[in-house]
């Protein structure tokens, strides 16, 4: 290293892309540090959290070996419509995912972004707490470090892992404001219940854990609902558009709270307490608005390049955090080597990352987030399939079919048919 | 049984935290000789008539021009003379900066440790037990001091003096002591005495700021709502330390004590050199922070933003 | 100039403990360890001098279930070096012992000008170890510190006092201890404080070190011995208000004040 430099590359962000960077790099013997706002990697940051074992895997081999890691494996997914009084749920038991490396497991974040910055930091990276990066330092049109409050810190390479709503990348000029439009407000609240309870509760072996991701009943808003089981808590949250928010000027801690008062949310959380409440944005703008991922002397992953899949019930976003830093991590030591700092060095991790899952994905799911502005998916649909099912199973004494006849017509009546067919398609183009 | 206090003397008068000491004394201990000690460049004869008064048999006296301010090494080689001729097998103090100064440096000449601040002394068999609030007056800790001759202060405002003393003229003993430059080697400078222009002891109510009020433009919030209401304000010497207020508004141990119905307390964390000036019938406390110590002690209790919570009850109040 | 700063690390008084047992490293959380508020106001004191004369600055924690964490914090403040002093038989309660430690610990050390500490360790509030340390020593001394300034001779400090404040001065090797003021204000940790922290090799010393032994040092060798500790529990009932919009908030002491006929005014 030059004594013009810390560090070869210095990570904004201690979240799952920030650490799955550093931990490449420090593998690789790259000097390399991370610089996070909180008092420790994990402290400040939210999410559900259920993510895709096979990633995580991939960046820590046998990671289920370290009972710190985890908190249960995924064996059962539930989705959920809810109406006004009545409640539709399909139920998936998938006892093929009770093997490592899990298809899905369930992390506790400040639990999880801990243990994974242990493991950077045992391969050689530093990771500074404590320390906010208010801005970049150029050198003519190159990024060469990052400022927190008057002190610069030199590096060959930023990677900005800051999460959703990033300055920098603003700052980097790799991207214009963002709209409200374009986000999302995740809020979530954790319970505290017995493991036994849980297991109980959810019809669950040891270790094993449930998913459910819940529409409707959020006031009109698109969104959804999600809970997953951890050893002895269980995440609960509410994921809201905030541009519908705001124009239907409602306050999203109310369809919070009514949503919790519908029976088949009251019912899972019946006397387990509530120790924990955060709220955080979520991009949502979907592949069309991610930035630009690479600049000069910077690359940008995770929710700071927009890589989140909002599929509105639920979003997905450490899986390709995780990958995208891993990616940038690997880019990083490439663009090292090549010692070309500039984009036409760094457009190397674009590349690379369009071989990824994690980039195929967002393609793929592009137009999620378009099906999902459109409302009836969040009111008509649940209502009427929630209905319909009232109505096939009630036996009042009068014939079947009949019924059924009136309960299409009733959708048919609410729904202009051309829509429903619209919606219809779109569901299955997206998804 | 004997006891030896430390006769502070604060604005030419005994320390009133004494005269609740010796009361508290008297009743623990009934039987016992109760022995005081008065350092000073002069000595005046009001303070040992008080003193006798309130029970104390007899007055150690040292008079000498060294001892004019309070300096921890003359004050102690005096007090460590005056406990080698009184033999008690209790020091005390009141809790004051120098009280709390002194007695520690006389029990570690004496190779045992102190009890600071207690705010109770009760005795179980042999042993004397001291009573201290530790951990922001989370918690109460017992301790006895193991030893022949224990040393301990109170915290101050936790006794009360007895209002109708018999006590009669103690016995007066003068104590020659000589001091050399070895002795005087921490210079006392000046006591830079804060005005006390506004008394607060006969407020009915006190809108009292901490730190948390930020500046000193924001202190018209505070003075706004006690005019309305008729009351005075009232600080933590957080604030008077930054002058964002007149001295004379700081209440608790080093400031002025308080005893209005009703105490608002904005901005206050609950320090227990602040609260141990304050007895109020209602307590109202306005805070960001929800695990403020303060909140414990407050009747009623508002977690906000004091610069947006007071003008609103003002408003509202009009 | 060297200067040594001790410095306690607790359990945050944010922090509404179950029981009072907070030395009890199985129920202490390592977040909710803190350096105790008062030792930050006496690094501050020590830093003020690091900037302004040449002096090296050496934090020293012998009470804490981690002091490690908090050397790190004091360095990256601005500490020059840390010392931590970890034996579970050092573990004291008791001021005088805890003042013969550190005279132990600053005879191992050395030559030293300055010592600076905190006016009050919050899990024992013993509001001695400072005055203790200074008689042991024979050190001129000042406690309950608010400002200081460098003069020919040493310091002038002012320190709190009943009705005001006491200036006095004294000469350049002393002993002060300090408390939270505005002059005192602790700074904040720094991103290159915090990479010279993350760096710096922190020696430890133990009991045995420090030529200690259990007899001498141990709970047994404790003059100030505990008989109980509870925690308080206050009886007075507080009505407090903590959710909804600040007007809502107001409405709704004011309707609860009503109520108990509590009459807001003189
Ligand atoms: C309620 C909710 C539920 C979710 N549930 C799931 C789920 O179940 N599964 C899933 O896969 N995804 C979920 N997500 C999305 C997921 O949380 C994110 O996609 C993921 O955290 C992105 O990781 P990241 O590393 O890019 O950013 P983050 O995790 O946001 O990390 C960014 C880090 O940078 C730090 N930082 C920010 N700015 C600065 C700065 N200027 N200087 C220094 N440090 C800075 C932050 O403190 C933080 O530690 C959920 C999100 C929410 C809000
Ligand atoms: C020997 C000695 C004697 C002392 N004597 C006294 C004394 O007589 N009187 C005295 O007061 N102090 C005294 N002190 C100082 C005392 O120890 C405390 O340092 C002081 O009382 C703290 O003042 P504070 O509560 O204003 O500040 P802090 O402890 O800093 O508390 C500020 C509070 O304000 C809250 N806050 C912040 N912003 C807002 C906002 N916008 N709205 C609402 N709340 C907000 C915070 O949550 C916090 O609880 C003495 C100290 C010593 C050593
Ligand atoms: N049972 C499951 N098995 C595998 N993956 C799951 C399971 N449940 C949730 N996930 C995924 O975990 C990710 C997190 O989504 P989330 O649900 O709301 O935030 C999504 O990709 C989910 O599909």
């Amino acid at each position: 290293m030059s004594e013009e430099y810390d560090f070869d590359v210095a990570i904004v962000g201690a979240g799952p892309a920030g650490i799955a960077a550093a931990l490449t790099l420090a593998r690789a013997g790259i000097e390399t540090v991370v610089l996070e706002r909180g008092q420790y990697p994990g402290s400040k940051n939210v999410s559900g959290a259920a993510l895709y074992g096979p990633v995580l895997h991939e960046l820590v081999p046998n990671y289920w070996e370290d009972d710190k890691s985890f908190e249960r494996y995924l064996t059962t997914k539930k989705i959920s419509l809810l109406s006004e009084s009545r409640s539709v749920t399909i139920d998936a038991d998938l006892r093929n995912f009770s093997q490592p490396p899990y298809n899905g497991v369930t992390v506790i974040r400040p639990k999880f972004d801990r243990w994974l910055a242990e493991k950077a930091e045992e391969a050689g990276a530093m990771i500074l707490p404590d320390t906010m990066v208010e801005d970049l330092v150029w050198k003519e049109k190159q990024v060469v470090g990052v400022k927190s409050g008057e002190e610069e810190l030199k590096a060959k390479l930023i990677i900005i892992a800051e999460g959703a709503n990033s300055l920098l990348v603003e700052k980097a000029n790799l991207m214009k404001k963002p709209k409200p439009k374009h986000y999302a407000l995740g809020m979530k609240e954790t319970y505290e219940l017995s493991s036994k309870k849980i297991e109980e509760r959810f019809h669950l072996s040891e270790n094993e854990g449930i998913s459910n991701e819940i529409l409707g009943h959020t006031k009109g808003i698109p969104g959804g609902g999600f809970y997953y089981t951890n050893k002895e808590t269980v995440s609960f949250g509410l994921i809201l558009n905030m541009d519908v928010l705001t124009k239907k000027k409602l306050e999203a801690p109310d369809v919070f709270e009514e949503f919790k008062n519908h029976s088949y949310i009251s019912k899972l959380l019946k006397d387990a307490k509530m120790v924990e409440y955060s709220a955080h944005i979520i991009p949502e703008g979907g592949f069309k608005h991610m930035p630009k991922l690479y600049g000069n002397g910077v690359l940008v992953a995770g929710d700071a390049a927009g890589m989140v899949l909002n599929a509105g019930l639920y979003i997905e976003g450490i899986n390709f955090a995780l990958e995208s830093g891993r990616i940038a991590g690997e880019s990083a030591i490439e663009i090292l080597k090549s010692n070309k700092f500039n984009k036409s060095g760094t457009k190397l991790y674009k590349k690379n990352l369009k071989k990824s899952f994690a980039y195929k994905d967002l393609k793929t799911f592009r137009r999620a987030s378009h099906f999902l502005e459109n409302k009836h998916m969040f009111t008509t649909v649940p209502d009427l399939l929630t209905v319909l099912m009232e109505k096939l199973l009630r036996n009042d004494g009068k014939p079947r079919k009949r019924i059924v006849m009136t309960a299409i017509g009733h959708i048919l009546r609410k729904t202009p048919l051309w829509g429903m067919f619209k919606l219809l398609l779109g569901a299955v183009r997206s998804l | 049984m004997k006891i030896l206090v430390y006769g502070q003397i604060r604005d030419n008068l005994l320390e009133e935290n004494l005269l609740g000491i010796l009361n508290k004394l008297s009743e623990v201990f009934q039987g016992s000789e109760i022995y005081a000690a008065i350092l000073g460049s002069q000595i005046n004869n009001e303070w040992t008539g008080e003193l006798g008064k309130h029970g104390v048999k007899k007055v150690y006296t040292v008079e000498a021009p060294e001892l004019e301010n309070y300096l921890s090494r003359p004050y102690v080689k005096s007090m460590l003379e005056i406990i080698e001729k009184a033999e008690p097998t209790l020091v005390m103090a009141a809790g004051t900066v120098f009280g709390e100064d002194l007695i520690p440096r006389l029990a570690v000449h004496h190779g045992v440790s102190c009890a600071q601040r207690v705010v109770n002394i009760t005795l179980e068999g042999e042993d004397i037990l001291f009573h201290t609030p530790v951990r922001d007056d989370q918690a109460m800790k017992i301790t006895k001091i193991e030893g022949v001759i224990k040393f301990a202060t109170s915290r101050t405002g936790a006794f009360f003096e007895n209002e109708n003393p018999s006590g009669s003229a103690p016995e007066i003993e003068k104590v020659e002591i000589s001091f050399d430059a070895d002795d005087m080697v921490v210079k006392h400078v000046e006591v830079r005495k804060a005005e006390r222009t506004v008394n607060l002891k006969d407020a009915k109510l006190i809108v009292a700021g901490g730190r948390g009020v930020g500046g000193k433009d924001n202190f018209q919030i505070l003075k706004d709502l006690a005019e309305l209401l008729g009351g005075e304000i009232g600080a933590t010497r957080a604030c008077t330390d930054v002058h964002w207020i007149e001295e004379t508004y700081e209440i608790g141990q080093t400031g002025q004590s308080v005893s209005p119905d009703i105490y608002i307390a904005a901005g206050i964390s609950g320090a227990p050199q602040h609260l141990s000036g304050v007895k109020a019938k209602t307590f109202i406390a306005i805070n960001t922070d929800e695990g403020a110590p303060i909140l414990k002690y407050a009747d009623y209790g508002i977690i906000g933003d004091l610069l947006v919570i007071l003008p609103l009850l003002k408003k509202k109040l009009e | 100039m060297k200067i040594i700063v001790f410095i306690d690390q607790i359990v945050s008084t944010q922090v509404k403990l179950q029981g009072v047992d907070y030395f009890d490293p199985s129920k202490v959380n390592e977040d909710d360890l803190v350096i105790n508020p008062t030792s930050k106001n006496a690094i501050e004191g020590a830093l003020k001098l690091k900037d302004s004369l040449e002096a090296t600055v050496t934090a020293v924690c012998v009470r804490g279930l981690k002091p490690i964490k908090a050397l790190r914090e004091a360095i990256a403040m601005g500490c020059t070096d840390a010392i931590e002093i970890a034996d579970e038989i050092l573990y004291t309660e008791d001021p005088l012992l805890l003042a013969k430690i550190y005279v132990d610990v600053l005879e191992k050390f050395g030559d030293f000008d300055l010592v600076f500490l905190g006016v009050e360790e919050q899990s024992t509030s013993s509001y001695a170890v400072g005055a203790m340390l200074a008689e042991k020593l024979g050190l001129p001394s000042v406690l309950y510190a608010e400002e200081m300034e460098t003069i020919d001779s040493g310091f002038q400090v002012g320190h709190v006092l009943e009705g005001g404040r006491n200036i006095v001065t004294i000469p350049k090797k002393a002993l002060i201890s300090v408390s939270d003021s505005q002059y005192f204000t602790p700074r904040y940790t720094s991103m290159r404080g915090i990479l010279t922290a993350k760096r710096a090799e922190i020696p430890s010393w133990t009991a045995a070190d420090l030529g200690l032994s259990t007899g001498v040092a141990g709970k047994e060798a404790a003059s100030l011995q505990q008989v109980s500790l509870t925690n308080i529990v206050i009886e007075r009932e507080s009505y407090i208000i903590n959710e909804g919009e600040p007007e809502e908030m107001v409405d709704k002491l004011l309707a609860k004040l009503k109520e108990d006929e509590v009459k807001l005014g003189a």
